[in-house]
C-alpha cells in the first residue's frame, strides 16, 4: 500500500485525563491508518476509548504523546491551532443529535455556519442554494426543513442534518461516532444509506466508531477492536468477523443478539461472555483481556502482547497466536 | 375464572397536552399466561410503556384511560382501590426499568433501597435489621453479584452500569410476583453484559415460574428469550405469533420493515427501512396508522382502521392485505 493512499495515520497515539482518582488512560498507544475511500471501522465497549480517539483526531483533544497524520501532515494539536484548510477537510458527526445541534437555531443557520466560516459562499441566497442542496443530499426536503428548529425533528432527521453540516465544507475524511446508537433500527437503516451513497459520490473516508458488531459488519472495509485503551485485532472485515483470533473479539461477537440461523452459526461457540471492563485507572497488567479471559495463563498476565501478522492485513496481539509460531 | 397474570382489551390511553389530547393508545391486546414469557417489539414512541405503565397504574397525571379492560388474574385492575392497587404493585407484579442510573436514588445506599422494598411487601414484625441484611445478600447473590456486602454499602454511582442494573433486577425480584416487566432492561448495557444479564432473567423466571413481558428494540434479544412476539405500531398491537413463526414469517408490512432493517453479523448489506417515522398522536393518520409509512398500501387503509383476524393459528395480524372479501 502506497503512502499517499493513507488519508490518516494515527501513531503510536496516548491521551491521558487527570482526575481526583488517579489518571486515567483513555487511549494507551494505539496505531492505525485510514486509507482513502475506506470506511476504518473502531469497536469496543464503553469507556474502551473509541470515541476518546475520534476526538483526538478532530482534535476536539490534545494527545498527550504520539501524533496524528492527515494527509502527511502532522496535525496532532488542538483544533483551534489547526490550519482552516484541515479544519475544513476533516468533520464528525456526534452520537447524540439532540446535543449536537443548538436548539436555537434553524437547520439554514445549522448547516449554513461552516459555509459561513469557510467562506464558500458570499450571499445569503447563495447561503439558502447551497443548504438546499445539501438537505437534498440527505434525503430532507429543503422546503420542509429549511425553516425548523431541532426540536420540531425526530431523531433521524436530526442525525440527517447533522450529516449535512458534517459534509457541507466537502471535507475528505469524516469522523462517525455512533452516529445511528441514538436511533431506531428501521431510521439506523436509512441513516446508513444516506452515508453509504455519500461516501461513494464525494468519495469520502469514514472512521465509523460503533459498539454494534451487526452494524460493522455492513458498512466497514476493516475493523479494528479496542479494549482498555487499547487496540487488540485489526483485520479486512471479513477476516475479522469469519476468522476472529482474539478471545476478546470472540467474546463480543458471541454476544451479539442475531436473527438468524446464519448468524448463530457464524458467533465463536468457545468463549461465553463473562465479567465485566476493569477500571481504566488501575488497568490490569499485562494483557487488559485477562482478568476476563478463559484462556489466560501466566504470561498473560506478566507481558503485553505485541502485534503478530497471522494472515494477510490480520493483525492481533495475544499470546496464544504468539506461542504457535 | 382464569389465572392468567395479565388480559387487556381494546385500550386506549391518551396524554392531555395543551395542544389537545395525544392519542397513544389505541387499541392495544396483550395476553399473558402463567409462566408464560412474552416480548413487545416497535420502535420508540409506539406506546409500549405507556402500556406497562396502565397495567401497573403509574401513568402520569394527564393520562386518560378512554376505553378498554385490564385484567390481573380476573381482577379489574382499572377499577382497583388504593390499597388493592398498591398490593398488586407490592405483592404481585414488578418492573425493571431502562435507565438503572434513574430507577435508584442517588443519595441512599443500596442496602437502604433493597430493604425499603422488602419492608414494603413483608411483615417486619419482630424482624431484626440483621435479617434483612441477610434477605438482600440472598438477593444480590441471585443475581450474581460479586462482593454483596460491599455491594449494600455503595452508593449508586460507585457501581457499574450493568451492576445497576443487576441491583434493579434484585429490587424486582425481592417479593414473589406473578409478573415481571423488564422495560428494555439492556439497552443501556454493553453487549456482553447484555448477554449476561438477560441470561440473568431467564434463569431466575425459570426457577420461580414467572411470568415475564420483556419489551426491547434489540429485536435479536427478544428472539432469545420470549415464547410469543408482539408487534406494535402507533398504539396498536399489529400482530402476535409465536417467536419462531413471527422472525420466520412475518405478515404485517411494519413487522417486515423492523426484520429487514436489522442489520445482520453476515453482512449482506442494508434494506431501506421505514420511510417516515412515528406519527404525530394529536391528530394521528386516520384508518390505518401505518398507512403513511406502508410501502403495500391499499384505498381502504386511509379509511377504515384494520381488525385484528387470526391467519392461521397463534399468528394475527391487523393488517388490510390479508383480509379475504
Amino acid at each position: 500500500m502506497e503512502e499517499t493512499e493513507k488519508i490518516l495515520v494515527i501513531e503510536n497515539l496516548k491521551k491521558y485525563f487527570k482526575t481526583t482518582f488517579g489518571t486515567v488512560k483513555a487511549v494507551d498507544d494505539i496505531s492505525f491508518d485510514v486509507r482513502s475511500g475506506e470506511t476504518f471501522g473502531l469497536v469496543g465497549e464503553s469507556g474502551s476509548g473509541k470515541s476518546t480517539t475520534g476526538y483526538l483526531t478532530m482534535g476536539i483533544y490534545t494527545p498527550t504523546a504520539g501524533r496524528v497524520l492527515f494527509k502527511g501532515q502532522d496535525v496532532s494539536i488542538h483544533a483551534v491551532k489547526r490550519p482552516k484548510h484541515i479544519k475544513k477537510d476533516m468533520s464528525i458527526v456526534f452520537q447524540d443529535p439532540a446535543s449536537s445541534l443548538n436548539p436555537s437555531k434553524t437547520i439554514r443557520d445549522i448547516v449554513g455556519l461552516p459555509l459561513k466560516i469557510h467562506g464558500l459562499v458570499t450571499n445569503s441566497s447563495e447561503l439558502t442554494e447551497r443548504v438546499a442542496q445539501l438537505l437534498e443530499t440527505v434525503e430532507l426536503p429543503p422546503e420542509r426543513f429549511m425553516h425548523r428548529r431541532p426540536g420540531d425533528l425526530g431523531g433521524g432527521e436530526k442525525q440527517a442534518t447533522a450529516i449535512a453540516r458534517a459534509i457541507a465544507t466537502h471535507p475528505s475524511f469524516v469522523v462517525l461516532d455512533e452516529p445511528t446508537s441514538a436511533l431506531d433500527v428501521s431510521i439506523q437503516a436509512k441513516i446508513i444509506k444516506i452515508l453509504i451513497k455519500l461516501q461513494q459520490e464525494l468519495k469520502l473516508s469514514y472512521l465509523f466508531i460503533t459498539h454494534d458488531l451487526s452494524l460493522m459488519r455492513n458498512v466497514a472495509s476493516r475493523v479494528a477492536i479496542m479494549y482498555l485503551a487499547k487496540i487488540y485485532e485489526y483485520a479486512p472485515a471479513r477476516l475479522f468477523f469469519h476468522n476472529p483470533l482474539h478471545p476478546y473479539t470472540k467474546m463480543l461477537l458471541s454476544s451479539v443478539p442475531v436473527l438468524t440461523d446464519e448468524e448463530e452459526a457464524l458467533k465463536p461457540k468457545e468463549v461465553k461472555s463473562t465479567g465485566e471492563v476493569s477500571s481504566a485507572i488501575n488497568p490490569p497488567p499485562g494483557c487488559r483481556f485477562h482478568p476476563r479471559c478463559p484462556f489466560a495463563s501466566k504470561i498473560c498476565k506478566a507481558k503485553e502482547p505485541e502485534f503478530v501478522l497471522t494472515e494477510p492485513g490480520h493483525y492481533v496481539a495475544c499470546h496464544l497466536n504468539t506461542k504457535k509460531r | 375464572m382464569t389465572d392468567r397474570p395479565i388480559e387487556i382489551k381494546d385500550l386506549h390511553v391518551g396524554y392531555k397536552t395543551y395542544r389537545g389530547t395525544s392519542k397513544v393508545l389505541n387499541g392495544v391486546h396483550l395476553t399473558v399466561d402463567v409462566g408464560e414469557k412474552i416480548g413487545i417489539i416497535g420502535e420508540s414512541g409506539c406506546g409500549k410503556t405507556t402500556t406497562m405503565k396502565t397495567i401497573l397504574q403509574i401513568l402520569p397525571t394527564n393520562a386518560v384511560i378512554q376505553e378498554g379492560e385490564v385484567h390481573f388474574r380476573s381482577k379489574d385492575v382499572l377499577r382497583m382501590s388504593k390499597n388493592e392497587l398498591n398490593e398488586l404493585r407490592r405483592k404481585h407484579m414488578a418492573m425493571i426499568f431502562q435507565d438503572p442510573t434513574a430507577a435508584l436514588n442517588p443519595v441512599f445506599k443500596i442496602e437502604t433501597q433493597l430493604i425499603d422494598i422488602i419492608k414494603s411487601s413483608e411483615e417486619y414484625e419482630g424482624k431484626k435489621k440483621e435479617d434483612f441484611r441477610a434477605k438482600c445478600i440472598r438477593l444480590l447473590k441471585e443475581v450474581a453479584l460479586p462482593d454483596p456486602e460491599r455491594v449494600l454499602d455503595s452508593y449508586p454511582f460507585q457501581l457499574s452500569g450493568g451492576m445497576r442494573q443487576r441491583v434493579c433486577i434484585a429490587m424486582a425480584l425481592a417479593t414473589p410476583r406473578y409478573l415481571l416487566i423488564a422495560d428494555e432492561p439492556t439497552t443501556n448495557l454493553d453487549v456482553t453484559i447484555q448477554d449476561q444479564v438477560l441470561l440473568l432473567i431467564e434463569n431466575i423466571v425459570e426457577k420461580r415460574k414467572l411470568s415475564v413481558i420483556l419489551i426491547s428494540q434489540a429485536l435479536g434479544a427478544v428472539k432469545g428469550f420470549v415464547d410469543k412476539v408482539y408487534v406494535m405500531y402507533a398504539g396498536s398491537t399489529v400482530e402476535v405469533a409465536e417467536t419462531k413463526e413471527l422472525f420466520s414469517n412475518p405478515l404485517h408490512p411494519y413487522a417486515r420493515g423492523l426484520l429487514e432493517s436489522t442489520p445482520k453479523l453476515t453482512g449482506g448489506g442494508f434494506s431501506e427501512g421505514i420511510k417516515g417515522r412515528v406519527p404525530d398522536y394529536i391528530d394521528p393518520p386516520s384508518g390505518c396508522r401505518f398507512h403513511p409509512r406502508c410501502n403495500q398500501v391499499l384505498s381502504r387503509c386511509e379509511k377504515e382502521k384494520p381488525p385484528f383476524i387470526d391467519i392461521v393459528r397463534n399468528h394475527g395480524v391487523a393488517c388490510w392485505l390479508y383480509h379475504k372479501k
